[in-house]
């Protein structure tokens, strides 16, 4: 195998692998990218098992060929290579040679029958999604994320949906910790054939997902068997789904019986910066008091202060009191779109749910603590 | 079809023998609690090749006519319960009237007995079961009981007895045990014909537990007493720095009957919570005392496990006696710390170190007495041993040593003889805030604190201590209001067994006061609806499943486990946050660092029960450079 690639496109590909090889396994060949040159192109490859990239790039070919490299030292070398133009050569027993004259490496690289098997990507009914509002979905979704020894489902993953209403069908993500839940919903072309079972994305997978696409342009998405499949001209990015329930969401998202107020998204935000400052790891709620008119919001860390904000509100609900968690407010309202806000509340312990005045994309429903 | 018939008593009794004879050790057992039944105020126990070939139990009890003695080898036959409220209420450590007859059955065995106004003694001889021989002997008054090849009738019980070693540990084990119960009886235990253990008598508690545990514990024990309603936890329990690496040196009595009990033993480790290593086990005997009423002995055949008819009330006792005693000690070792001292005051001190060597011992020995006298007066306050600091008053006058350090852990000088010495104002009376302070000296590796006391060095691990600071000042945090608790928008669902159910049911307002709210959902099925907040990133499943697996196990409180969980929680964030090893401290932060450290309950241990501080007594430091031998 030899070849030379542009220095600069290469390690823009290798730079978006690095999430998915850069994982501590104890398999060593999912720390590495595999290189197949055949005609005038080249295909990278990264695959963890869970989440799998490819990419097909024009490259000047001398040989064919395919090798298996460690992605982190491979990328660092490119990065950091003078010449616009980089060459790759394998030399014999799998070592490979990377620049020339007076720039030279010699890598080792690994078999690459042990490379994890691609999973195939034949009559995929594909359907059409804008880049920007499927990154959005993405961002939304990993927003929520989880511990380390987590091992619920639901919260390892999001849900997709295919949601039919009187506006017509969308696609629609959910992700929860069960402290909170968000919603994103996107419009799509084509006709999108739903499986019989959950489709749950490994948040981590998503997380990648997120740096691949773009904010311009339009992907195709697809399902097959147990990979959720996105492809963008010449790159695809798959992700194995997770097995399992998802709860029943729309449940917490029902504003049907809430009162909804409205506010300026910044000034709520800002509110929540300030008053999160007095909040430390075990004293993490804020009191909302809602009254005619009014919210006042305040906290009480017996360590460091109090604080207490006071906000003239459209509100001619009943006065209740209710906790929340200030850091899972500025989540939302930083993802919400509009300038205005709408909060549905109803009284202490329910969930307050935001969405942005007309725009029924997003839903944010935090649940309330209790003090 | 194969008759019904009824087994002859040589057959049942060698069926029975199978449950209370079930090795040497329980022969011995039997007769030595036969013998205290009996009033003995010694016994002495011979035994030949781990009792295989002889156990020979002798004591000088009220002995046996020839009619009760005939009557004794009968099945059923006791003298020790009559009427059905007697088995409810049993005082005396046999009851069952198996024991004798199963053992007889089993083995070569012979009773000698004389009754202390009876001319002549009775000797009874069987065969495996059978009556061989009844005769008038001369013998002592008292009883003598011999069982000789024992299971020689029963080859296949014999084959499964382990090594002479095994066995005789066994036994060894037991009769120590018995004789901690017992301190006012003499003990003796021979093995082929060696003295194996002695213990004299009559002792005092402390004596006894001494003599069994070893002399080098006694400075280490640490009483408990404490009383609630009828029942009392009364004893002594290991300092946290002395441990061993298994139960076997916890002893439980209850009502003086030496019995194993998880539940207890898990109380016990709730009363030390903090103060020790994972996999280390105190020493200690605890002797808890309960109307007859309130426990049932009547459970296990040779009467080893009892049941209590409110467990969690005997559980909760031990935890806050053994608690109690605990941080007594630890307070009253601890009043070698008040504030610090200035820091001119210290190179003072530093410059100074060499003249004022010599008073130094003899001030030593005062603070011992000054740290006697606190935790007398802590037991005082429990009101329960008016007695023990009057005696140790009386030591006190009468050891007047010339060299009072080599009785160190003893309050011995007399307070005159060291008001001179004092080189603070006020040393000598018995009060805090006399003992002098320790002295920052500097920090080693970048890792350890070195202070000077006035009675030796003290290294302490600078990331332990403020781990324990932190973590007492988040708990104090965390104690004071009622945790927020989180809502889930996922209410969780647990499937129970029943019995799990039942235990969940009970102890759901527990639950709510720290902020878990679980709702039963039909059957045996529960939602969790809402979870305290400080653990609200974890999966609460295995959380209630473990404190529900707990409360089947020990019984206990569910309110303090969930706790225990919080405080682990806790416990993270104070290792997060506390001052790291390798991290150079000025001199400032140092003091201010021990002064906390003193300032805290339990300022020995860091949450995770490592020792935050390692004492060297100066007289040990002056052996090492062989300046004294």
């Amino acid at each position: 195998m030899k070849f030379s690639a542009d220095r600069k496109s290469l390690s823009e590909v290798l730079a978006q692998v690095q999430g998915i090889c850069g994982r501590k396994t104890n398999l060593a060949i999912t720390s590495d990218v595999l290189i197949k040159v055949a005609g005038s192109e080249v295909i990278i490859m990264a695959n963890d098992l869970e989440t799998v990239f490819q990419g097909q790039y024009e490259a000047e070919v001398e040989s064919d060929g395919i090798i298996s490299i460690n992605a982190k030292k491979l990328y660092e070398i490119i990065r950091e290579y003078p010449d616009s133009l980089v060459p790759l050569n394998e030399i014999e027993n799998r070592w490979v040679e990377i620049g020339k004259d007076n720039i030279q490496y010699h890598i080792v690289s690994s078999d690459y029958d042990n490379f994890p098997e691609t999973p195939l990507i034949e009559d995929i009914p594909f359907v059409e999604i804008e880049s920007a509002a499927l990154k959005k979905m993405v961002e939304v979704s990993s927003m929520i994320g989880f511990s380390s020894d987590e091992k619920r489902i639901y919260v390892l993953g999001a849900l997709l949906e295919k949601v039919v209403d009187d506006k017509g069908e969308c696609l629609r993500m959910v992700s929860t910790d069960s402290r909170r839940l968000n919603c994103f919903d996107a419009t799509y072309e084509g006709e999108f054939i739903v499986p019989d079972e959950n489709i749950i994305i490994p948040k981590k997978g998503l997380s990648e997902l997120g740096k691949f696409l773009d904010r311009e342009g339009t992907v195709k998405i697809g399902i097959k068997e147990d990979h959720f499949i996105v492809q963008k001209r010449n790159e695809t990015m798959m992700i194995k789904l997770l097995e399992g329930d998802y709860p029943d969401y729309r449940r917490v998202i029902n504003t049907e019986q809430m009162t909804p107020v409205e506010m300026d998204r910044t000034m709520l935000l800002m509110v929540m910066k300030r008053i999160s400052i007095l909040s430390s790891d075990d004293y993490k709620s804020v009191m909302f008091n809602f009254k005619e008119n009014q919210l006042v919001v305040t906290i009480t860390n017996p360590e460091i202060g109090e604080s207490k904000e006071e906000i003239n509100i459209g509100y001619g609900g009943e006065a209740f009191e209710s906790a929340f968690n200030p850091r899972y407010f500025i989540d939302a309202l930083n993802a919400v779109d509009s300038s205005t806000v709408v909060l549905n509340v109803k009284g202490a312990k329910n969930p307050c749910i935001i969405k942005g005045l007309d725009d029924e994309k997003l839903v944010c429903a935090i649940m309330a603590m209790s003090v | 079809m194969v008759d019904v018939r009824i087994l002859p008593d040589i057959l049942s009794n060698k069926i029975a023998a199978g449950e209370v004879v079930e090795r040497p050790v329980s022969v011995v057992k039997e007769l030595v609690e036969n013998a205290l039944d009996a009033g003995a105020t010694r016994i002495v126990a011979e035994i030949e090749k781990g009792g295989r070939d002889l156990i020979r139990i002798s004591d000088d009890g009220s002995g046996m006519s020839r009619d009760n003695a005939l009557l004794a080898i009968e099945r059923y036959a006791t003298s020790k319960i009559f009427t059905d409220d007697d088995l409810f209420a049993i005082k005396t450590f046999g009851f069952r009237g198996e024991a004798l007859p199963s053992m007889a059955s089993v083995s070569k065995f012979t009773l000698t007995t004389r009754e202390h106004d009876s001319d002549v003694g009775t000797r009874i001889q069987i065969n495996g079961g059978k009556i061989v021989d009844v005769s008038d002997a001369g013998a002592p008054p008292g009883t003598m009981m011999e069982v000789r090849n024992l299971y020689f009738n029963t080859p296949a019980r014999r084959k499964f007895l382990k090594g002479v070693n095994t066995e005789m540990g066994h036994i060894a084990d037991a009769f120590s045990g018995m004789a901690l119960g017992n301190p006012h009886v003499g003990f003796r235990l021979l093995h082929n014909n060696r003295l194996v253990k002695a213990f004299s008598s009559p002792a005092d508690m402390k004596t006894r537990a001494g003599e069994v545990f070893g002399m080098a514990t006694l400075p280490y024990l640490c009483k408990v007493s404490m009383t609630q309603g009828e029942a009392g936890v009364t004893g002594y329990v290991s300092d946290p720095s002395l441990t061993r690496s298994t139960s076997r040196n916890l002893r439980l009595f209850v009502n003086n009957r030496l019995i194993s009990d998880k539940g207890i033993v898990a109380a016990i480790f709730k009363g030390y919570k903090g103060r020790l290593m994972k996999g280390r086990y105190p020493l200690g005997i605890l002797f808890i005392t309960l109307p007859f009423d309130q426990v049932d002995v009547n459970v296990h055949p040779s009467k080893l496990e009892v049941r209590f008819s409110d467990q969690r009330q005997i559980f909760a006792l031990v935890v806050r006696a053994v608690n109690h005693a605990l941080s007594g000690a630890e307070r009253s070792g601890s009043a070698e710390s008040l504030p610090l001292e200035e820091p001119e005051e210290i190179e003072e001190a530093i410059v100074d170190g060499l003249p004022h060597a010599h008073p130094r011992p003899v001030h030593t020995s005062a603070d011992q007495r000054k740290r006697a006298a606190v935790v007398d007066r802590s037991l005082f306050q429990w009101g329960k041993n008016h007695g023990e600091p009057a005696k140790n008053k009386v030591s006190e006058l009468e050891s007047d040593l010339p060299f009072p350090e080599i009785e160190r852990g003893k309050s011995s000088a007399p307070e005159v003889a060291v008001k001179p010495e004092g080189p603070e104002p006020g040393s000598g009376k018995i009060c805090q805030g006399c003992r002098p302070d320790p002295v920052v000296v500097g920090q080693v590796m970048g890792t350890y604190i070195v202070l000077q006391s006035d009675s030796g060095m003290i290294l302490v691990d600078q990331h332990a201590a403020h781990e324990r600071i932190v973590y007492e000042r988040l708990k104090k945090r965390s104690d004071s209001y009622r945790p927020p608790s989180q809502t889930l928008a996922v209410p969780e669902t647990l499937e129970l067994t029943y019995k799990e159910a039942d235990i969940l049911e009970q102890i759901i307002p527990e639950l709510e006061a720290v902020g878990m709210e679980i709702e039963p959902f039909g059957g045996t099925a529960f939602i969790v609806k809402a979870v305290p907040a400080i653990i609200d990133d974890q999966d609460v499943r295995p959380l209630i499943l473990d404190i529900v697996e707990k409360l089947l196990e020990s019984g206990g409180d569910a309110m303090d486990d969930t706790r225990e969980w919080l405080d682990e929680c806790i416990i993270l964030m104070a290792c997060h946050t506390a001052i790291r090893a390798n991290q150079v401290l000025n001199r400032q932060e140092m003091e201010t660092l021990i002064r906390d450290l003193e300032l805290c309950e339990n300022p020995n241990h860091c949450p995770h029960g490592r020792p935050t501080k390692i004492q060297w007594q100066r007289q040990e430091i002056e052996k090492l450079f062989k300046r004294i031998v």
